[in-house]
């Protein structure tokens, strides 16, 4: 997301990742850090990081949250930019079992740093090895999961026009 | 795909931007509900590796973590 000043791109990027979000939840996006560029990246999270409940019989859960930094212009004519650094997101069903997880996170103690795909207990995958495996993905957006749940995993949108909201390819939110 | 409400344009509850406070809360309440600790109890077992086998808890454990400015310290 891009703006001319700080503030307007993470108005945009924060603005938008909540209407993705309204497809299918009352609650909404929390961000903590403000307009200015940190030393660390900034935290946007789904109810505070609390899992939200779904509609639609499968019962699933929800839990959601990006990390991202704001990158300064680095020319006079040029916009400022928030670029997502990092993300967790994770299915769960209504036992509070996490089903699906889908991560991203470039740092830490984990040897695999590049996203990925976690079949979890809830996915009742028989096999060791596939239910311990990083499964590669490409990055995936916020929209790109919104959608999964709605036309794969049976979620219900909450509004008519979903469509429209989650309709798009590009990595932002 | 049909919904069950009709409402097309549902108004959008604006997003929130946390307090420093507000922020710290959020970790907070998270490395207690999550592991039964407070989040400098976390950090510190975090930062020595108590939670890298802990399968079970990975996604707990990510997603909290990334939180945490020392995350991203090189």
């Amino acid at each position: 997301m891009r703006g001319r000043t700080s503030a307007e791109a993470v108005n945009s990027y924060v603005d938008e990742a909540n209407r993705l979000v309204s497809c299918v939840t009352d609650s909404i996006v929390s961000v903590g850090g403000g307009y200015h560029p940190a030393a660390a990246p900034l935290i946007l999270a789904l109810n505070n990081g609390i899992v939200v409940g779904l509609r639609g019989a499968s019962g699933f859960g929800l839990q959601l949250q990006q990390t991202y930094e704001i990158v300064e212009p680095s020319a006079p004519d040029y916009l400022w930019t928030v670029r997502v650094t990092g993300y967790a997101y994770a299915v769960l069903d209504a036992g509070q079992r996490e089903v699906l997880t889908y991560h991203w996170h470039p740092k830490g103690n984990s040897p695999v740093t590049r996203p990925h795909l976690h079949l979890e207990q809830g996915a009742m995958v028989g096999r060791f090895e596939v239910r311990n495996a990083h499964l590669p993905t490409g990055l995936i957006s916020i929209r790109e999961f919104l959608r999964l749940l709605i036309e794969e995993l049976t979620v219900e949108p909450i509004r008519s026009d979903w469509e429209s909201i989650l309709h798009g390819e590009f990595f932002t939110a | 795909m049909a919904t069950k409400t009709s409402q097309k344009d549902r108004d959008i509850r604006s997003p929130h931007f946390l307090t420093e406070e507000e922020a710290r809360e959020m970790k907070e309440n998270l490395a207690r509900t999550n592991f039964g600790m407070s989040l400098d109890e976390f950090t510190v077992a975090w930062k020595a590796g108590e939670f890298d086998h802990d399968r079970e808890r990975h996604h707990k454990v990510v997603s909290l973590a990334m939180m945490l400015p020392e995350y991203w310290e090189d």
